[in-house]
């Protein structure tokens, strides 16, 4: 006999794998965003500009607490 | 509602043409596909302004005049005290006394519906804030002056009306239940719960003024009017108008529990569907551990609900932090208090979508009732037939089992889509870069997906 008497209890299993695989997908993306950041940020000794705020941003939004990218002025 | 047999609404089993958990695994597909399509076709914020046309004057003078007001007022204070009347003097049988209907379907069910189309369509049937304003009116006449009123704190904001919302589920849903036989909330309770509700009411409206506890503490006005923020009709200085559907939500959520309010609303609608359902063997298991330790048997009932009811609302808070403590991982993210704020707005979609999804079938089968035999005998004892339909009755076979599940998960997509949609936008105002704003609703987008799957769970555990 196949023991398929208590299958039931599981089901709620099936429920719970689309959330996993969006996790996954969320955390691999912010890996490889992570990863082509760094690549792309020269580092500290590289910056021209410490001080200046983000293109683009309001700066006051900026709150996370992770350190705002500086960006390089533009060359002439 | 645990009080009506098919309160989750089936006659027969679902014949399905696929196991159901892979319609869960399908929504969540439209879900992903519909974050994709956001991303790539919606890149400035478009509900951010309501965008409110008025309406014809005339129809405006109509509507919102003074007797049209009174009148509205009037049939609500009517209506109550018809309820509070039959639940006093009617019959102790649940379906066929006119209070319950009247109040936990026709008003709990329907207003949400309405609203969340036309607008705020409680607001002038209000019957305590009638009341209030033909008391405030008289005191004015009589005084001469307005009547004093405490500041009402800031702080405390929606809070009372998100603790009155799980305690008016819990009536119903916890207190009605009694030794393990779940037979519901009776009329006579009902009608002492809304005499006390009344008194309650009045009172806080006496101190901090009838508006001001409608906005932010009176259950009902608070309840259905955070749905009726996605309707597309609104009142501005005092005129009618179109505004753009859901565009009124982003303003709802600024005060203190707001968000407290949409989670309650999504917390007591999953416990009504587990308890009988996903829930059924834990509920069952802390209530032969509470037996065991002498307590008597409705106590150790009542008291095992209310944790579940608890652990449901700490658990829908749960995620939707999570979800916002995702968004703060992306760069250019506002504080995490902001976050919570600015984004509740999006779980009013989800909130309708349950109600829609867990009592659509009951709504449409009891009110059938309620227009028939419970409008003319509304005390229930066989004896009156106002209208003359006192012999009318349910006629159950209107709406299949698949039709009901079909309704359900339709329910289900529209209402998360819906709030996937509210959110981009609303990520798309925090976020200059319409990049980062996607990016950061990864995590909306899980939080969606957890309330899609787990919706159809109850669902598909409670149909049976």
């Amino acid at each position: 006999m196949l023991p398929l008497a208590h299958l039931g209890h599981w089901l709620w299993i099936f429920y719970v794998v689309p959330v996993l695989i969006v996790i996954a997908g969320i955390l691999r993306s912010s890996l490889l965003a992570r990863r082509r950041d760094s690549a792309r940020d020269p580092g500290p000794e590289e910056v021209g500009d410490a001080g200046a705020p983000p293109a683009g941003g309001t700066g006051r939004e900026a709150e996370n607490g992770d350190s705002v990218t500086a960006r390089r002025p533009p060359s002439r | 509602m645990s009080w009506l047999p098919f309160a989750h609404a089936l006659v027969a089993r679902q014949d399905l043409p696929v196991p159901a958990w892979l319609f869960a695994w399908g929504a969540s597909i439209v879900l992903i596909v519909s974050f994709f399509a956001l991303a790539a076709a919606w890149r400035t914020p478009r509900f951010e302004r309501e965008r409110w046309r008025p309406l014809g004057a005339g129809l405006s003078r109509v509507l919102l005049s003074l007797p049209t007001q009174v009148v509205c007022g009037a049939i609500g204070v009517f209506l109550l005290g018809v309820a509070i009347y039959s639940g006093l003097r009617g019959t102790e049988a649940p379906d066929r006394n006119f209070a319950l209907t009247f109040l936990f379907v026709t008003c709990w069910l329907g207003f949400p519906f309405f609203s969340a189309i036309f607008g705020d369509l409680f607001r002038p049937f209000n019957p305590w804030r009638a009341v209030g304003r033909v008391a405030g009116s008289g005191f004015r006449l009589i005084a001469g002056q307005r009547s004093a009123h405490l500041t009402y704190p800031e702080k405390l904001g929606r809070w009372p009306a998100a603790i009155g919302l799980i305690a008016v589920v819990w009536l119903e849903v916890v207190y009605g239940a009694s030794g393990g036989v779940a037979v519901g909330l009776d009329p006579h309770a009902c009608a002492v719960a809304a005499l006390v509700y009344t008194g309650y009411t009045l009172a806080m409206m006496a101190l901090f003024g009838t508006e001001e506890w409608c906005e932010r503490g009176e259950v009902f006005s608070v309840y259905f009017g955070m749905f009726s923020q996605l309707g597309f009709l609104g009142v501005e200085d005092g005129r009618l108008g179109r505004r753009m559907p859901l565009s009124a939500a982003t303003r709802w959520a600024t005060l203190p529990g707001s968000a407290a309010v949409v989670i309650a609303s999504i917390a007591t609608t999953s416990f009504d569907g587990a308890q009988e359902g996903a829930f059924k063997d834990a509920i069952e298991t802390v209530f032969e551990w509470l037996s065991e330790t002498g307590m008597d048997l409705t106590t150790a009932l009542r008291l095992t609900d209310t944790i579940f009811i608890t652990l449901c609302f700490a658990g829908v808070g749960l995620v939707y932090l999570l979800g916002v403590r995702g968004m703060r991982t992306v760069r250019g993210a506002p504080s995490f208090a902001k976050l919570r704020t600015g984004f509740a707005h999006t779980l009013i979609p989800i909130a309708l979508a349950y109600l829609v999804a867990h009592y659509f079938s009951l709504f449409v089968f009891q009110e059938q009732a309620q227009f028939t035999y419970l409008l003319s005998d509304p005390l229930g004892t066989a004896t009156t037939d106002l209208f003359g339909t006192a012999s009318g009755g349910i006629d159950f076979t209107i709406l299949s089992a698949n039709a009901i599940w079909y309704v359900q998960v339709g329910a289900l997509v529209v209402g998360h889509v819906l709030g996937l949609t509210l959110a981009h936008d609303r990520a798309l105002a925090y976020w200059p870069d319409y990049r980062d704003a996607s990016r950061s609703q990864y995590w909306m987008l899980a939080v969606m997906v957890a309330f899609t799957c787990f919706g159809l769970y109850l669902l598909s555990v409670s149909n049976g």
